[in-house]
């Protein structure tokens, strides 16, 4: 090759070597580049108090322009959630994620979702919200290492400031007036108690004089609350009331009980001939308690239901199938799963009205718990127990549902 | 005058005495009322009983003052009880055949006893539903009783387990007691609650169920704990490390805090003194992934019966 041949192909291959350095130099996307080499690996927040929700992206998780009456709300399991409303007058959804314990709100209109509280709690298991979403009281730990947690709203830092609480905490709720109920161990049994968050004192409310104990509680301390010992296909439950402090036996008794109420009607399931029923106990005519069997009508676990005032009924998960007498261990045990439609069943008038059919509609089996109405009363939230994840749906207008009476068989079902 | 007073009350009393064997002895009948069960419960259907009545008498059944016209001349009534803590008068009024009338009451108040269960053996924080009793674990019982004035500690309770008489006979205020499961399927454990005075105030007797331990397998997040469905009916796990944790469901809770053997085996391995928690354990995913048998098994070496074992296929 000629020298002056082998120069200008040398210097040819320099210039484009200087004309591709100089491109990259000035014109390359460097930070694709980077976001291949740094993968985001979204850890999840620690306690840092400075933690700022200002800086987070809101980021639209939520469809809020379909008109679906049903809705997936989360894509993460949870473990508490309440509805509130923010300072624009905006419905929205507060909601404590399941594993890290972060709190987080999903506006409702706009369809945000806002990272309100990074503090971790490891092995979070239960948080519940006030109505007025400014406090929560969280259960995190396992065991010996088991704590209980108050976190309390600052709307001028937009944070929660957190504080354990000292008392050895079995169950809690909250009230529709944004205090806790919640019981604790004395050695006999339980006592069921009353705090005040912003006072911050308690008082006691009731004693149960036993330990393995439900307490379904009503809607605020003064309310009737429904007591029985866990649910156990094996073992015989009762059921009782505490009003004003008294603790009172009920007509109701049987294996598997399990019971929810309200001032005027309970509904409790229990075995009857080793057929898990659902019942209702009214007051009849001669002002004496009596159990009417609303098995044609409807057969659900009360753990699935929740008081619905607004229409002096109840909402509950049901699905169709026969629920036998290892109801409900193999169901807590997570050994069955049901595919739940909405129902609500109007004790007063005997009936039971299919709200929705979610499987059928959606495509989806949704094994529903956590069972929550809004505070305006129009939407219901509840989880799906498959994956903890939270829904919304909205509630219809009342309709007729079909009642005993229709069925004909009111005098078979009078016990 | 005072010694013959005493007299004459002797014999006048006496006398009624005398007398009234000889009425029974001349009618036979044996009007008390014995009611079955003994302490019927509030709203529960019981039967109220005559002894011996001579043949031909007429038999005439009072529930408070209204006549039960439908069980004239009958030996036998079938009730229903009433509300807890509502008393009831049942009267009966036998006429032999040769005109002696005897009338008998009796009244009782039905109140419920119930006996609340609570067995110290193990199921997990999310197992919303009571844990069972297995052989040999602690049973703590609670005896309430509702419809009855009188206080906790004035009562005598009498508890017996398989016809054992627990804490040496009949205790008073003792509403609670705590035992280990006897032997046996169905153990029956019986109470009788006794005023001071000894009449019966309520009775009951339950069968316990003594139930096996029983294995099951959960998926474990380092974040989100537990999963709530048992991995037997969720399928293939994903994952290149999956933490596994066996519950062992109404195992004894001394048992499961100290368990005497305690294995898990993967395949052909097996698994001993694992560091950590002992009931779980942590699978690596190889390129080969598919199917293995995993097999847990947890027992009290002094108590052979108090264990579970169980394997599972798991897909990875």
């Amino acid at each position: 090759m000629k020298r002056s041949i082998f120069i200008s192909i040398a210097s040819f291959i320099a210039l484009v070597l200087i004309a591709v350095w100089v491109y990259i130099l000035f014109f390359s996307e460097q930070s694709s580049v980077n976001d291949q080499d740094f993968a985001d690996l979204n850890f999840p927040e620690t306690t840092d108090s400075g933690f700022n929700p200002e800086i987070i992206e809101p980021e639209v998780v939520v469809d809020v322009v379909n008109t679906e009456v049903i809705r997936q709300l989360t894509t993460k399991p949870v473990v508490g959630f309440s509805e509130g409303i923010n300072s624009k007058g905006e419905k929205e959804v507060w909601y404590v994620e399941a594993g890290t314990g972060h709190i987080y709100t999903i506006n409702l209109e706009a369809g945000n979702e806002d990272r309100v509280s990074g503090t971790t709690f490891p092995n979070i298991k239960k948080a519940v919200l006030t109505p007025d979403s400014k406090y929560v009281m969280i259960e995190a730990g396992r065991g010996s290492s088991k704590e209980h947690v108050l976190g309390e709203w600052s709307s001028s830092t937009k944070e929660f400031s957190f504080n354990t609480i000292t008392e050895n905490i079995v169950d809690f709720t909250t009230t529709v007036d944004n205090t806790f109920l919640f019981t604790i161990r004395n050695g006999e049994g339980l006592i069921a108690s009353q705090y005040y968050p912003i006072s911050k004192t308690s008082e006691i409310l009731f004693t149960i004089p036993f330990n393995e104990a439900v307490v379904s509680w009503g809607e605020t301390a003064l309310s009737t609350h429904f007591i029985y010992p866990k649910a156990s296909s094996q073992l015989e439950g009762y059921l009782y009331e505490s009003r004003n402090g008294s603790f009172e036996r009920l007509p109701a008794a049987g294996r598997s009980l399990a019971a929810i109420g309200n001032e005027n009607r309970v509904m409790y399931a229990s075995q009857i001939e080793d057929k898990y029923t659902t019942s209702m106990l009214r007051e009849n005519s001669k002002g004496k308690t009596e159990s009417i069997n609303l098995s044609l009508l409807i057969n659900t676990i009360p753990d699935k239901c929740l008081n619905y005032p607004k229409n002096d009924s109840f909402i509950c998960g049901t699905d169709d199938l026969k629920k036998d007498s290892n109801t409900p261990d193999e169901w807590y045990r997570g050994e069955v799963s049901y595919s739940d439609d909405i129902w609500e069943i109007n004790l007063i008038e005997q009936s039971a009205t299919r709200l929705f059919e979610v499987e059928k509609e959606t495509g989806r089996s949704i094994d529903l718990i956590n069972p929550m109405v809004g505070n305006s009363g129009d939407r219901l939230y509840f989880q799906n127990k498959n994956d903890r994840t939270l829904w919304m749906f909205n509630l219809p207008v009342t309709e007729q549902g079909t009642t005993l009476d229709d069925l004909d068989n009111t005098n078979d079902d009078i016990i | 005058m005072k010694l013959k007073l005493l007299i004459l009350a002797v014999l006048f009393s006496s006398g009624i005495s005398v007398a009234t064997a000889q009425t029974l002895s001349q009618t036979g009948n044996r009007s008390e009322i014995s009611l079955s069960p003994i302490a019927p419960q509030p709203q529960t259907p019981f039967k109220a009983s005559l002894g011996v009545v001579d043949p031909g008498s007429r038999i005439s059944w009072f529930v408070g003052e209204e006549e039960i016209t439908s069980n004239q001349n009958q030996k036998e009534l079938s009730l229903v009880s009433g509300q807890a803590g509502e008393k009831e008068i049942i009267k009966v009024r036998v006429v032999s055949p040769s005109g002696a009338v005897s009338e008998s009451t009796r009244v009782f108040t039905p109140v419920y006893l119930d006996i609340i269960i609570e067995a110290q053996t193990y199921v997990p924080d999310f197992y919303q539903g009571r844990s069972l009793p297995s052989f040999g674990s602690q049973i703590n019982a609670t005896a309430l009783i509702s419809g009855v004035n009188i206080p906790t500690n004035d009562l005598v309770y009498h508890w017996k387990i398989g016809g054992e008489v627990l804490r040496g006979g009949a205790l008073r205020g003792q509403h609670k007691m705590s035992f280990d499961l006897p032997l046996g399927q169905y153990p029956t454990l019986s109470l009788q609650v006794s005023d001071l005075k000894g009449n019966i105030v309520a009775s009951r007797f339950i069968s316990l169920p003594s139930a096996e331990p029983e294995v099951f397998f959960y998926e474990k997040s380092s974040l989100f704990g537990l999963k709530l469905i048992p991995i037997e009916n969720r399928g293939t796990l994903v994952g290149e490390t999956t933490s596994i944790e066996a519950v062992p469901y109404n195992l004894d809770s001394r048992v499961y805090n100290n368990p005497g053997l305690i294995v898990w085996k993967l395949g052909s391995e097996t698994y001993t003194d694992l560091p950590g928690n002992p009931y779980e354990i942590t699978l690596q995913a190889n390129e080969n992934r598919g199917s293995a048998e995993i097999q847990f098994h947890v027992r009290n070496l002094d108590q052979l019966l108090q264990g579970a074992r169980r394997s599972i296929d798991i897909k990875i």
